[in-house]
């Protein structure tokens, strides 16, 4: 995790995806417990209410799950769902807005693949 | 009250000790260290024993008593507390004052002995000298209050009130004695000190009194700037 | 712990000048809030009145349904931790910042020594030193000192970080929200400087010109906001199906345009979509959104 805060997006927001960077790349295993909202609020300096809506976000997502009186745990599947959620967000933030620039550049849709084509090759 | 009380309670000592150091060094550089006391000298040091005793408790009062009642103001304490707090902050300030003057009064008495004829001021006039002092501490309490209530325009107000209270006493006295009986009564009265004592409390804590309800109206509805 | 701090309907008059206009704000505890306002905007006189420092015209004070006003038990309960002032009455302030810990120590019921001795030494200030001596910043540690060690149920705090540098800036935050998150206690933050805040104010009061603009959570607040740029033709297309009362600010570069919208991003993201307008939308940060709902307004000098 770290803590540089952009404007771009809710706090809340950054917090959770924060939490989904650390899933992804393993600081975080499944059934492993997730950071406190006190202990995120006193890492980052951020309000306690802002890092619980952050994790209950995850929680509603399926990728953290509570445990009575312990705290918050990956959930099994939370990696799994993380991924799934990072491509759906990879096509709404990423795709389409190179498809929106691409249109104003007037790039034909085959000119499009081709680029892409060369990029993957790379 | 009694955490307003000891919260300044250091204030007050250290400014008496530092009062009564400060005198010990002038009279004693005034008088050379000689040895031997001229006979004026004794009245000119007794002299400024009562300016230490009284005008000094003034000035304690009138700069430390806004201090210490804004601070307990901001730090939680209700006007109510502070208005009960500032009498015995006067009070507290003439004593100890007077104590830090006795403490001088004794010393000089060691050093001089007999010559340092501090019999003068026994009996009688003591107990008026013990009245000033306590008036004194009072006054300056009203003037505190007046600056603390009006800021900067109180240090006026409260000069012009001092000046008020003095020019109208001395008229009070002139008034209602001749000045030879005035100076009767006060230096070479044969009333017994109980009697001159009685009438010195009695006349302190009408004018505390006084004191109080001027520094009740004006701070019961003081807002801290 | 768990009062409520109301004031309702508060009036104050200086002289021939209404500074605060029937003003009613509820605190609830265990919230830290941000009273965000310009210069001259009346933060301190109603944080004073709050605390009933100060006086007020009309209006009640209640807290946990008790008046304020010379209420022994109430006070006892909150910490308005006033800014130093260098100068006295009569001359300079010649007490020292221990002569200040220890006078908080004997007020505050539930003064906490260790606390107050700990967070000296963090910010490596003089015990001896005299308060006149003191630089802003030192003068803003001492009042923090006096704030977190009173351990007060509500505790209020006047611009903290007033002269702290950057650093000290931003161990005030993490020294806040490492008490908070201990204590649960309630919070009030009066700040000008707005961004660093944002993060650890849950709720965010705005004042300007002596009323309450707004009072609610941070984030929902900054989140009512977007910018909106692009070809000037767009732009104003997209500002005039917003309306006219959601437009802030606008501002202008040849052709290009911007404009400050009440809305959030994400339905003028829509709107911007479904009028096929081709602009950016961008979020707004909190001191962007508070510029925009107060600047066009002229605040002190008005």
């Amino acid at each position: 995790m770290n803590a540089n805060f952009n404007e771009g997006s809710a706090i809340y927001l950054q917090v959770a995806s924060m939490l989904e960077d650390d899933i992804l790349r393993g600081v975080l295993n499944a059934e492993e417990q997730a950071p406190s909202t006190n202990e995120l609020a006193r890492a980052f300096c951020i309000n306690p209410a802002t890092a619980a809506k952050g994790l209950n976000l995850l929680v509603d997502e399926g990728i953290l799950y509570k445990k009575r009186g312990l705290g918050m745990f990956v959930a099994p599947e939370g990696r799994e769902k993380v991924v799934n959620k990072r491509k759906s967000a990879f096509y709404e933030t990423y795709v389409k807005s190179l498809v929106k620039e691409a249109q104003a550049l007037n790039v034909t849709k085959e000119e499009l693949a081709a680029m892409i084509e060369k990029a993957l090759a790379k | 009250m009694k955490q307003i009380v000891r919260v300044s309670l250091p204030d007050f000592l250290k400014y008496s000790a530092m009062i009564a150091g400060i005198m010990l060094v002038v009279f004693f550089l005034n008088s050379g260290l000689s040895m031997d006391l001229p006979e004026d000298r004794s009245n000119y040091l007794i002299k400024y024993l009562f300016l230490g005793w009284g005008w000094v408790s003034m000035i304690v009062t009138t700069s430390y008593l806004p201090i210490f009642a804004r601070q307990a103001l901001t730090m939680g304490k209700t006007r109510r507390e502070v208005l009960r707090a500032l009498p015995a902050l006067s009070a507290i300030a003439a004593i100890s004052q007077m104590a830090a003057c006795f403490f001088v009064g004794f010393v000089m008495r060691m050093v001089w002995g007999e010559q340092f004829q501090i019999e003068q001021v026994l009996g009688n006039l003591l107990v008026l000298f013990i009245a000033a002092g306590f008036s004194f501490a009072l006054l300056g309490q009203l003037m505190g209050v007046l600056g603390m209530r009006f800021g900067a325009k109180g240090i006026w107000i409260s000069m012009g009130a001092a000046i008020f209270l003095f020019l109208s006493l001395v008229l009070l006295f002139a008034l209602v004695w001749s000045k030879q009986l005035l100076l009767m009564v006060v230096f070479f009265t044969t009333a017994p000190v109980w009697q001159i004592a009685a009438i010195a409390v009695g006349a302190v804590l009408v004018f505390g009194a006084l004191i109080q309800a001027a520094s009740v109206a004006l701070l019961r509805n003081f807002s801290v700037k | 712990m768990e009062k409520v701090l109301k004031a309702e309907n508060i009036v104050k008059v200086y002289g021939k000048k209404e500074v605060l206009h029937s003003v009613s704000l509820e605190i609830q505890p265990g919230v830290i809030y941000g009273l965000i306002g310009r210069n001259g905007a009346g933060k301190t006189t109603l944080l004073s009145i709050l605390t009933a420092q100060n006086t007020h015209d009309s209006g009640t004070v209640t807290y946990g349904g008790e008046p304020v006003w010379e209420n022994e038990r109430a006070l006892a309960d909150i910490c308005f931790s006033r800014e130093l002032s260098p100068m006295l009455m009569f001359g300079e302030n010649t007490y020292k910042v221990k002569d200040y810990l220890r006078a908080a120590s004997i007020y505050y019921p539930r003064w906490d020594k260790e606390y107050a001795k700990r967070l000296t030494e963090r910010f490596g200030l003089d015990m001896k030193k005299r308060i006149s001596k003191l630089s802003k910043g030192m003068m803003s540690m001492v009042t923090i000192i006096i704030a977190m060690a009173s351990r007060a149920p509500i505790t209020i705090l006047d611009e903290p970080v007033a002269g702290l540098d950057v650093v000290a800036r931003e161990d005030f935050y993490k020294i806040l929200m490492e008490d908070y998150t201990e204590t649960g206690r309630t919070f009030i933050i009066s700040t000008h400087i707005i961004e660093e805040a944002a993060n650890v104010l849950e709720q965010v009061i705005l004042v300007d010109n002596g009323n309450i603009l707004e009072v609610g959570p941070t984030e929902e607040f900054v989140h009512s906001f977007s910018f909106v740029s692009g070809h000037e033709s767009a732009v104003d297309a997209l500002c005039e199906e917003a309306g006219a009362s959601r437009l802030l600010h606008t501002e202008s570069f040849g052709r290009q345009k911007g404009a400050a919208l009440r809305l959030p991003t994400s339905e003028t993201k829509q709107m911007a979509e479904r009028l096929a307008l081709d602009v950016d939308v961008e979020p707004v940060s909190l001191q962007k959104a508070f510029v925009y709902l107060v600047g066009e307004q002229g605040g002190e000098g008005k």
